[in-house]
């Protein structure tokens, strides 16, 4: 079980290195990539299955306890998301290869993409704060690199965008992960939690409520919120298609993901961080759409509706609790496999029709491909029984139970502008008659990667009750900060009225 | 056994549909029969399965909903309408559409769309009610954007979805909002909710959700836009069905919602302007098929009233003219579709005398206008019966409503049904032909049924009382009877009859010109508007968050920053403790500040860039200096090392880049960001020194070292051993950034000799 935690992010990086020793061979590249993202989902299944919904395990990396070295959590969470990432890379590479034809990439695309993914994996597995900024500034660098490799003026541009915003958030991070150890004396998420609490009942917890507020902004810029998102509209749309089709399905819901251990784990009890959340979350839905909505390029649509969706998330986090937090977990699921699979099929449209939408027409003859388009469109826009159904509906039951009006009221808006936009593409896309007609066809193994999601999707739609089950309880381990901190072996700090690490200490001669 | 029925009510057209486009490929025209047989049969199923079978499944366990069905009288009824008019619908498209290349796609939504009115009206939970909803929304999106080469078709259609779909965003809200208040899914289960302070929310939003779907003032104007569909459609989803989900809400919801007026005003307001504006709209309608939209509008507008009114024979009078107006609607778009098919046009200008042309039609057409007409013994005469009698017990307004819906429909009857059979054969009689046998056939299995039900329905009391109780409506046999003697009812509705018929035998000319429709007079316009101008906001909102590019979103991420620290300070300045202010400063110290601020002052006043990033090396020289001043020269080497090699490397990067910094944007702002992100790091770093609030672990580092990690230099073994997994990770970023800059370099040699 040990292994299974800390694999998911060695596999990937060596899978990197492997690659890189084939850098004269495209297609070993395609075939290492596309075996270790499946070594990922098979070791993330495997998790998932052992975890369930209410299991945790837990590497001590090196063997030093907590909160001297790092550990490695899992839990249903981390287990789920870890399998979705290794889907999401599997799938762009092998849409690359079956979807697009592209010939070669680049000798470095592969090797990226892999780092990437061990990037997120551990951003996703580790329990510890400054670890987690490591792997963050690893999805940086090489999402940067695969932004930029292609070496266009429009992407060199993009990648400026990015890079500065997101290095703003790293450094504010770090000044905040500075100011956490400076009060707390420790980085592991959990230890932290508990000293924030302690702190908090006795009245003098606003230090770390300070450090927690540069983590809030960090992570808000990472995950794409209001007002912080500026990075993300103004460099999806430029790299190659299968790409962005990762970045959308990953990069933002690393920085959801933080947001989910930060009110849950590292500050819990801490209100305000939800009521700012509330505005924020309200805010990007509404900014989002809009966004989306005036847009005229399918990819740029895509990309303002990552961004709406951020919202929802983030509404779901700032309502709180179980009940709220299995929701946010359904619709992060159900969200990064229909946004990736949107953009796929955007790449499909931007490739054969070109980016705006008033030169993409008359794809209607490609029945498969409006398939693997409309599933997910209307999954987005929430139409039943698709997964998005039960996903929104999750969130705005959770907000209406917690008499959050305001937020069940812009969930619903945003929903009609959100189907608004997706109709757009598809009565522009699919409906409007082409000014020639296409011969060739785009038949079954083309469009097998987007097939592929769009089953996901449904099967998650009509599954919705397990599912559901399972992030329940999901929901619930995440908000039982002390079953998270007994198995990082936290509890006998809790016991012992000792001085904290003193136990630790007097192991030594 | 029932409850597999049920199910199987809508799981059969389900699993069928998907195969049509493929078995059309195949079968031709055929396939219809096969889909009408599938309708059919799922009427069959609803009515074996009997009342009272139901069935469930639990769909989300965890949150209460499922999906759970039950068969009430007036759902049985539905059923009924929906299977029986889906199956004559099918057949008349089979010959309609014969030579439509995607008559598959057509009838392959058409039978999805019965299974999703199956589960509409057999729904006995919230949570399903507004899923089948939300498909019927779809379907129809899909049907009345079927000729997808034509933009009207393709504009009609979205006009249709987003106004529907708006009324199921609605819907979604009221149903999560009731399902909360009232602490149950189950429609069967719910209690009056009048009390509750959430019920005029929930009330409007249902009210909302209603007139989307049925069309009434101010969402009339999507229904006349749709009759751009193919015939076929109209005539089931447009006249007879879907547009009928609304009143069904209306009804499925009376029972808990209705009683106050949150309720009843909305709808009687909303009902009675739809009346008066389709009215108008039929009064000047040149097409065939606007003329009838029009009256279907009328309907919708007469049931939604008696919603509004409530009373148990408003619910009875509802229930009776729904199954009228079902019938002989769906007929009269058929017919439309016939005579389109068989003249070539919908213009009612200038069809004329195609009574010899098309004799089986307009032998039809006679049946069809008795229905319209509200003549004995049309099953549409008891139900009108019904209404004056309600409008008589409700007050003046209802019957002038009432009379003007008879009148039009008289009018309607005469324009239809008449007036193209009649008179002299203009040119277009000349060429026309009578329509297949399939289509005949179809007319002929809704349109006999109108009629011939009136004197069947008091015998059929026992059949329809459970549809009317289920309404929450009361009747009687001798209410449903033809002749109840001269009564104000009869005198009303003769009266109406005899003005509608004079109207459209005598007047429609001049109505026309009278009643010229004003420019601005155009709802579908005004919806169009609505969304330019939102869509154009939303390009002003956009633009301005991305205005002054990647610097302003910088500049904006600080200012956020700056002011959610401020926040935290200024809400809650008690839980932080400030540590004391210790004057005390070394020499040393006193050179670090000075030469920082000097780097400062330099980095502001700078005019060009290699200045200012010079004088960015001096702070950092400055925060050397304190490191050394405070016994960490390590920590002092390496910060001096990153300093120069900085400034050199951004040296290097900028020699290309003209030297000027340009100055665009307010000083003021960007001073103030400036300052307060200033302000904000110094309280963080003042804060810092504060009491610690646990142990720091560095303590245990530094004494386990040795034992433990068994190395000297602490730092070291944190890197290696105690931390390796951080230093892992700082590896891979190092490697993944030279892959990267090897990557651009590489490309940018290559694109170098082209440029």
């Amino acid at each position: 079980m040990n292994a299974l935690v800390v694999s998911p992010i060695l596999l990937p990086l060596l899978g990197a290195v492997l690659a890189l020793a084939w850098r004269n061979s495209p297609a070993s590249q395609a075939r290492i990539a596309l075996w270790t993202s499946a070594g990922v989902i098979v070791i993330g299944i495997s998790l998932l299955a052992a975890l369930g919904g209410h299991g945790l395990a837990i590497t001590q990396l090196g063997g030093w306890p907590v909160p001297a070295g790092i550990a490695l959590v899992s839990d249903g969470l981390s287990a789920a998301l870890v399998t979705i990432a290794g889907l999401m890379i599997f799938t762009a590479v092998a849409y690359r290869r079956l979807s697009l034809r592209e010939s070669d990439p680049g000798h470095c695309f592969h090797p990226l993409l892999l780092a990437l993914l061990g990037g997120v994996c551990g951003a996703f597995l580790t329990a510890d704060l400054f670890n987690l900024f490591v792997w963050f500034e690893v999805i940086l660098i090489s999402s940067f690199a695969l932004l930029a490799m292609e070496g266009r003026s429009q992407q060199i541009r993009a990648s400026v965008s990015y890079v500065l915003l997101n290095l703003i958030a790293s450094a504010l991070f770090l000044i905040g992960l500075g100011l956490v150890y400076g009060k707390a004396g420790t980085l592991a998420m959990a230890d932290v939690g508990l000293i924030y609490q302690q702190a908090s009942a006795a009245g003098n917890g606003g230090s770390l409520d300070l450090a927690f507020a540069l983590l809030l902004v960090a992570f808000a810029i990472k995950a794409g919120a209001f007002p912080l998102y500026a990075w993300l509209p103004a460099s999806y749309h430029t790299p190659s298609h299968a790409v962005s089709a990762v970045f959308a399905g990953l990069l933002t819901k690393v920085g959801v993901y933080a947001l989910i251990r930060l009110t849950t784990q590292v500050a819990p009890g801490a209100d305000w961080i939800r009521e700012v959340l509330v505005v924020i979350g309200m805010l990007t839905m509404l900014m989002g759409v809009l966004g989306a909505a005036c847009q005229s390029e399918v990819r740029r649509i895509l990309s303002y509706h990552i961004i709406s969706q951020i919202g929802y998330l983030i509404a779901g986090i700032a309502i709180g609790g179980p009940t709220a937090i299995a929701a946010v977990v359904f619709y992060l699921i159900h969200h990064i496999v229909v946004k990736t699979n949107l953009f796929l099929v955007g790449g499909i449209i931007d490739r054969h029709r070109g980016a705006t939408l008033s030169r993409a027409a008359g794809l209607a003859s490609w029945t498969l491909l409006t398939i693997a388009f409309l599933v997910p469109a209307l999954s987005l826009a929430g139409i039943p029984p698709l997964s998005g159904f039960a996903a929104k509906l999750g969130i705005i039951h959770a907000a209406a139970g917690a008499e959050r009006y305001g937020i069940v009221a812009v969930a619903l808006i945003t929903g009609l502008l959100t189907l608004y936009s997706m109709i757009k593409i598809y009565i522009a896309a699919f409906w409007t008659p082409p000014e020639r007609v296409v011969r060739h066809r785009f038949g079954l193994i083309r469009t097998s990667p987007m097939l592929g999601l769009a089953a996901l999707t449904v099967v998650m739609g009509l599954a919705a009750g397990p599912v559901a089950n399972w992030s329940q309880s999901v929901g619930t381990l995440i908000h039982n900060v002390d079953a998270y901190r007994r198995l990082a072996q936290v509890e006998t700090q809790i016991a012992e009225p000792t001085p904290p690490h003193d136990a630790l200490v007097r192991s030594q001669p | 056994m029932p409850a597999s029925l049920l199910l199987a009510a809508i799981a059969l057209p389900l699993c069928v549909a998907p195969a049509l486009p493929a078995l059309t490929r195949r079968f031709g025209w055929r396939t219809s029969w096969l889909a009408a047989l599938v309708a059919g049969l799922s009427a069959a199923f609803t009515m074996a399965a009997g009342l009272g079978a139901d069935w469930s499944y639990q769909w989300l366990p965890s949150l209460g909903p499922a999906l759970a069905l039950s068969l009430d009288g007036f759902g049985l009824l539905m059923s009924a309408l929906i299977g029986g008019i889906g199956a004559a619908i099918l057949i008349y498209a089979g010959g309609y559409s014969r030579h439509d290349p995607h008559l598959g796609r057509l009838l392959a939504w058409l039978v999805v769309f019965v299974a999703a009115m199956q589960a509409l009206v057999l729904a006995d939970d919230l949570l399903l009610l507004f899923a089948a909803w939300e498909v019927t929304s779809f379907a129809s999106f899909m049907l009345v954007g079927h000729s997808t080469h034509l933009a009207e078709a393709r504009a009609a259609a979205r006009r249709a979805l987003l106004v529907t779909a708006g009324g199921g965003l609605c819907l979604l809200g009221g149903v999560v909002l009731l399902a909360d208040a009232a602490g149950t899914w189950r429609l069967s289960e719910l209690a009056v909710m009048t009390d509750h302070s959430l019920y005029p929310a929930i009330a409007i939003l249902f009210i909302v959700a209603a007139a989307t779907k049925s069309a009434q003032f101010p969402f009339h104007f999507w229904l006349p836009g749709a009759m751009c569909a193919p015939t076929p459609v109209s005539a089931y989803l447009h006249s007879a069905t879907m547009v009928k989900a609304g009143i069904v809400l209306l009804v499925r919801m009376q029972p808990s919602l209705s009683g106050s007026a949150w309720w009843e005003l909305p709808l009687l307001i909303a009902g009675g302007l739809t009346i008066v504006v389709a009215a108008w709209r039929c009064a000047v309608a040149v097409d065939l098929k606007a003329l009838l939209a029009g009256t279907t509008l009328i309907a919708l507008g007469c049931m939604t009233v008696l919603a509004g009114i409530a009373t148990p024979s408003a619910m009875a009078a509802l229930v009776v003219f729904l199954l009228a107006h079902a019938l002989y609607k769906a007929a009269a778009f058929m017919l439309a579709g016939a005579i389109d098919h068989g003249a070539g046009t919908r213009d009612l200008r200038v069809l004329a005398g195609l009574r010899r042309a098309m004799p089986w039609s307009a032998g039809l057409a006679g049946v069809i206008g008795l229905s319209l007409l509200g003549l004995a013994p049309s099953a549409s005469f008891v139900a009108k019966e019904l209404l004056l009698a309600v409008a008589i017990e409700s007050g003046p307004l209802v019957v002038i409503l009432f009379g003007l819906a008879a009148i039009s429909f008289a009018f309607a009857a005469v324009r239809v049904c008449w007036a193209p059979f009649a008179g002299r054969p203009s040119s277009r009689a000349e060429h026309a032909h009578e329509v297949d046998r399939a289509s005949l056939i179809a007319i002929a299995m809704v349109a006999i049924p109108a009629l011939a039900l009136g004197p069947l329905l008091a015998a059929a009391h026992a059949v329809l009382e459970p549809a009317v109780a289920a309404a929450g409506g009361t009747i009687t046999a001798y209410q449903l009877g033809l002749w109840h003697g001269v009564s104000a009812p009869l005198v009303i509705g003769l009266f109406a009859i005899t003005s509608g018929l004079i109207a459209g035998l005598l007047l429609h000319r001049r109505l026309r010109a009278w009643l010229r429709t004003p420019r601005w007079w155009d709802a579908a316009a005004w919806h169009d508007a609505l969304w330019v101008h939102l869509v154009a906001l939303a390009k002003r909102l956009t633009e301005t968050m991305a205005a002054g590019g990647p610097r302003a979103a910088a500049a904006l991420c600080l200012a956020v920053t700056a002011l959610l620290v401020l926040g935290v300070i200024v809400t809650d300045p008690e839980r932080l403790p400030l540590p004391a202010w210790n004057a005390d400063a070394s020499p040393l110290d006193l050179a670090a500040l000075a030469l920082t601020l000097l780097g400062a002052g330099g980095c502001i006043a700078a005019r060009s860039r290699m200045a200012a990033v010079c004088a960015l090396g001096a702070v950092g020289t400055g925060v050397t200096l304190i490191f050394l001043a405070h016994s960490a020269p390590d920590l002092a080497v390496t910060q001096f090392l990153v300093e120069v090699l900085t400034v050199l490397l951004v040296m290097l990067a900028f020699r290309r880049l003209s030297d000027g910094i340009s100055d665009s944007g307010s000083k003021l702002i960007r001073a103030g960001v400036a300052l307060s992100i200033g302000a904000t790091v110094f309280v963080l770093v003042l804060v810092a020194q504060g009491t610690q609030l646990g142990q720091p672990v560095g303590a245990w580092h530094a004494a386990a070292a040795i034992p433990e990690g068994h190395g000297r230099n602490v730092v070291n073994v944190i890197l290696v051993d105690f931390r390796a997994f951080d230093t892992l990770g700082e590896i891979a970023v190092l490697a993944i950034a030279a892959i990267g800059a090897g990557v651009l370099l590489a490309r940018h040699r290559k694109l170098e000799p082209a440029t």
